[in-house]
């Protein structure tokens, strides 16, 4: 499989983020959740329908 | 050391004559030249990175319940899933309640877990309000007891007391508030109720303002003015999370003259200027079909079994749109039920696991290979229920490509201008 390491990624790229997407960084949350901030989301996952 | 090997996507940029590159389990987003782009495998290695990238399994340690006490509502809300109103009269026992907790706190134990969710829903939870107060003070009792920790939550629709408001503020821990925008707006959408829920909303966020969030279902005829409803939301309730939803065709909203769904591309055009006047007010927005989470799990969202919750006769379901036994898609969801002799619930573990095999977006093939998966999980398999009944687990959303575009708008986005309004920043 042809692969590089993400080191010579970076390198190649002009802009690079790397997005802070952890568990539990909502007002109301702990760090077993993973809400994102959405208390809504607490328990179901994100739902559309409500 | 084992190397491990990354997915890296790459996203043609017309428009800047460059390639967005995505690696979904680092959350990582590149902007490539073109020419470049060229070289780049389809995996990358992390070589010999000590780092730990990847984040632990998905909701691996929590224990969650969401009550549906009733099916009553004192609005008549035009698009309503439920088509819930003042005509319907169910409300859930004391005894189904308290077994609920029982059944969570139990099961906490079992799996070492030290907090517990509860979230109470509708119908308009608040028409049971003996029944929440009551069930508010039994699960205190009930965490105390076994010494973890608690979060009570609710989805209302804000049209009670000022005692009432004051209640919720002191004793739950997130209340999430359906406003639709602003008055012209919200009493089309909500049976005139905005003067009432705009009041409510402003006790809650004057007394206990980080447990506020806003709910707003998106319509045709609101779909024009979200930036300015964010705005509207921002001015009055900053820092609170923004939540913004397209009108589902279920339930009322099928056949529904006034209100329609509103043209997706539009609805996510608008949603990405409000992630800007979000950041803007300190706060971040979310719609369904952008969830940045971890990337071990296939789900669109806890309806594939992982949900509990339970209905106020009894049933347990998955999915709390199905909360009504109409039609066979409703018992798809429905996995178990209270047992009236033993006070406990009896589960159908075949039909649960069931759920968790059929509701994963990697059953679907035009996911497979597609980068906007990673945030969207094959859309919520309830509004496709109504459009596919019976191969909505194995469809592809019908806002699929509306969905990519909007995908690779937020990458362009996040390289732009970073992720204020979509993630806290601390």
């Amino acid at each position: 499989m042809k692969t590089i390491n993400l080191e010579k990624l970076d390198q190649l790229a002009n802009k690079v983020i790397s997005l802070r997407v952890k568990f539990g960084i909502g007002d109301a949350c702990e760090d077993d959740c993973d809400c994102n901030g959405d208390p809504d989301s607490c328990g179901e996952g994100p739902c559309p329908i409500g | 050391m084992r190397v491990k090997y990354y997915r890296l996507f790459k996203i043609s940029d017309e428009k800047t004559n460059s390639v967005i590159g995505f690696i979904p389990e680092l959350f990582r987003i590149y902007r490539f030249n073109s020419k470049d782009a060229d070289i780049l495998p389809d995996y990358i290695n992390d070589g010999d990175s000590n780092e730990n990238f990847l984040s632990k399994s998905y909701m691996s340690n929590i224990v969650k319940g969401k009550l549906i006490v009733t099916n009553k509502c004192n609005l008549s809300c035009a698009y309503c899933y439920s088509d819930c109103g003042p005509r319907k009269t169910s409300v859930m026992s004391e005894k189904i309640a308290y077994a609920a907790i029982d059944y969570l706190i139990q099961r906490a134990k079992k799996l070492n877990v030290r907090k517990v969710y509860l979230s109470f829903f509708g119908g308009e939870p608040t028409q049971a309000w003996q029944l929440i107060q009551n069930v508010t003070t039994y699960f205190n009792k009930c965490i105390a007891n076994a010494k973890l920790q608690r979060h009570i939550g609710i989805n209302t629709n804000g049209v009670f007391t000022l005692e009432q408001a004051r209640w919720l503020a002191e004793n739950l821990d997130s209340i999430t508030i359906s406003l639709d925008g602003f008055k012209t707006i919200h009493d089309i959408h909500r049976s005139g109720s905005f003067d009432q829920t705009f009041n409510t909303a402003q006790i809650l966020y004057k007394e206990q303002p980080q447990k506020l969030a806003i709910r707003s279902t998106v319509s045709n005829i609101s779909v024009d003015s979200l930036p300015k409803i964010a705005e509207f939301f921002g001015n009055n309730f900053p820092h609170c999370v923004q939540m913004y939803e397209p009108l589902s065709p279920i339930g009322r909203g099928q056949n529904c003259t006034v209100l329609k769904p509103p043209d997706p591309t539009l609805f996510f055009t608008k949603f990405l200027e409000v992630v800007r006047i979000a950041a803007k007010y300190d706060t971040i927005v979310h719609t369904s079909v952008l969830q940045f989470k971890s990337m071990t799990d296939g789900a669109f969202c806890g309806a594939n079994g992982r949900n509990f919750i339970v209905v106020y006769d009894g049933r347990v379901i998955s999915c709390h749109r199905m909360d009504e036994e109409i039609d066979p898609i409703d018992s798809f969801f429905h996995y178990g039920f209270f047992n009236e002799k033993t006070n406990k619930f009896v589960f159908n573990y075949r039909k649960k696991k069931g759920l968790e095999k059929k509701l994963n977006a990697e059953n679907i093939s035009d996911c497979r290979n597609c980068f906007a998966y990673y945030f969207c999980r094959g859309d919520c398999p309830a509004n496709k229920s109504a459009l596919f009944p019976k191969t909505f687990w194995k469809e592809p959303s019908d806002k699929c490509e509306a969905i990519r575009e909007f995908v690779k708008a937020t990458l362009k986005y996040l390289l732009n201008y970073g992720s204020q309004g979509l993630l806290r920043q601390s």
